[in-house]
């Protein structure tokens, strides 16, 4: 078998006992008020899933099938103490990734982190309306298109059948919607798009979005020079690690601010939102205020914008490859399939979520080049005007739905009532 | 003392408090190579704090984590830190402090300290 088939037979051994736990759930459950029966997916966030690491490395050469134990790699306060080295990507062709030492990394879950997930009001509340849920770990490191194939061409079909075969035949694809929470709306969003290349999602009622960025926001664009806090170490002295760790993940090239040219096909609806407009391009040069694509980085001299691949490993293709793919995540919706798209956005009110960045031209690439412009509504992490489709806004209203508080903050937004009840609407529950 | 926000009945630390804790953690185990041993010693270490006072930290780092790095990163809660809750006295590997909290808390609190 190869790396890649390896990978993802762990990955389902990985999801099995979560499986047994829905099958258990399922089977205790009577459903909804009505008696019938929902399925919910939800995926995780961006670096809100658990991700584990195989103790041993993948042998290339052998036919019969391997499997490995596995040691949680993130989020464990390990990555505090000693960063996080284990999450290095190598890429062995174009669009094709090893973990670092070729020990595979599988997905498990949302993140437990000293006991605290982002998800357990999401998970509680599914438990007392009746929905079958089923939260799906997905890896937030690899490109998000190979995240949605495998959950429609391996994870659906074994699920599928799994639960059949442990809840008296029973379908749970019969009626289900996906949920996806920040990063995991981007792959939720994929899946509409993909749907109609898969007779498996021809059950979908719905695609919800939930606090997930269409046009990008500010904090990944920091990532490229600054790493990240705190896994860079005392005195910043994993820095460099993390950033190459960065620079190695396909994923991240998604979360930077929208390309000029998706920005120049939504500025007038964009600027147009009632409450929360996008007046101007929200990545600009620091001395001239000129646009600064983050997808057509452009040179000054013998000055870039980004670190220099050869030290930081900083993947100019994979580069172009994201902006083709956020180009897609934003594009014009099908009616048929707008119909089914729901974007639910956080606003706290307090108005301090970064919307927008500046510049400079590296080198020097220490200190940072960025620097956040002020701050603007959003749910602390997301822009407002960033958490949903334009499209959608226009096409179908109703299906824009923006929820305000302290209790809407990003990260934990899926415990709030607030958000749940938005949820609850949205599902017809 | 620093404002601690109340988000869904539970407390979160503030950015501040997070990256004192991180700093006292990485201080604690300064030089020390990632092993089995070492991990087991950090597993200990943690297990002698409040175990909701960890969890306050485990949701201001997964907040702040998701909103990236950056200067005037609006975190929420710019208030001078509250001074940290009694920490262990030794470097790993050392006997346990005295009267630690370890010694002081109950078994369930402590469980949840060892994810």
């Amino acid at each position: 078998m190869s790396y890649d088939t390896t990978r993802d037979s762990e990955q389902l051994r990985a999801i099995d006992p979560s499986i047994d736990d829905f099958i258990d759930r399922y089977n205790n459950s009577s459903g909804l008020a009505d008696g019938s029966r929902q399925t919910v997916f939800l995926f995780p966030g961006g670096m809100a899933s658990t991700l584990r690491r195989a103790t041993k490395p993948y042998v290339d050469g052998i036919s019969s099938p391997q499997t490995f134990a596995y040691e949680t790699v993130w989020l464990t306060h390990d990555n505090i103490v000693w960063g996080v080295p284990e999450l290095r990507m190598t890429k062995v062709a174009p669009g094709k990734y090893r973990d670092k030492d070729d020990c595979i990394i599988v997905a498990d879950g949302e993140v437990k982190y000293l006991g605290c997930t982002p998800y357990i009001g999401f998970t509680i509340w599914c438990n007392l309306k009746g929905l079958d849920y089923f939260v799906f770990g997905w890896d937030w490191r690899r490109r998000l298109e190979h995240s949605g194939k495998f959950f429609v061409k391996k994870f659906l079909p074994y699920f599928q059948d799994r639960v059949k075969t442990g809840c008296n035949n029973a379908d749970p694809l019969a009626s289900f919607s996906l949920v996806g929470h920040s990063a995991g709306g981007m792959v939720v969003n994929w899946l509409l798009r993909q749907s109609p290349n898969y007779p498996t999602l021809a059950t979908m009622r719905l695609a919800i979005t939930v606090s997930t960025p269409f046009y990008g926001y500010a904090g990944q664009v920091h990532r490229w020079f600054e790493g990240q806090s705190p896994f860079n170490g005392l005195l910043d002295s994993l820095k460099q690690e993390t950033i190459k760790v960065i620079c190695s993940c396909p994923a991240c090239y998604t979360w930077m601010f929208l390309d000029e040219y998706t920005y120049n096909q939504n500025k007038v609806a964009l600027a147009a939102d009632p409450k929360y407009p996008l007046a101007t391009y929200p990545s600009v040069d620091k001395s001239t205020g000129a646009v600064a694509d983050p997808y057509n980085p452009q040179t000054n001299g013998n000055r870039s914008r980004y670190p220099a691949p050869s030290a930081t490993g900083f993947d100019p293709d994979e580069l172009a490859h994201a902006r083709n793919l956020i180009r897609y995540l934003a594009s014009s919706l099908d009616p048929e399939l707008a119909a089914k798209f729901v974007n639910i956005r956080g606003d706290t009110t307090a108005n301090d979520t970064i919307g927008s960045t500046t510049w400079d031209w590296v080198p020097p690439t220490d200190p940072s080049p960025i620097a956040n412009g002020a701050g603007v509504p959003g749910d602390g992490t997301q822009p407002a005007w960033t958490a949903r489709h334009v499209g959608l806004a226009g096409a179908f209203p109703g299906n824009v739905v923006t929820v305000t508080g302290a209790n809407v903050e990003h990260m934990f937004t899926l415990n709030s009532p607030t958000t749940l009840g938005a949820l609850a609407v949205a599902l017809g529950i | 003392m620093a404002k601690r926000t109340r988000k869904s009945e539970v407390t979160v630390a503030s950015s501040e408090e997070a990256r004192k804790f991180a700093k006292s953690l990485q201080e604690a185990f300064r030089g020390r190579k990632r092993s089995r041993k070492e991990k087991e010693r950090l597993r200990e270490y943690l297990a002698k704090f409040d175990a909701e006072y960890l969890r306050s930290i485990a949701r201001r780092v997964m907040i702040d984590i998701v909103k990236g790095p950056g200067p005037g990163r609006a975190d929420g809660d710019k208030s001078p830190p509250k001074p940290l809750p009694p920490s262990p006295s030794r470097r790993p590997g050392g006997k346990r402090a005295a009267g630690s909290r370890r010694s002081r808390t109950s078994g369930s609190r402590r469980r949840s300290a060892k994810s």
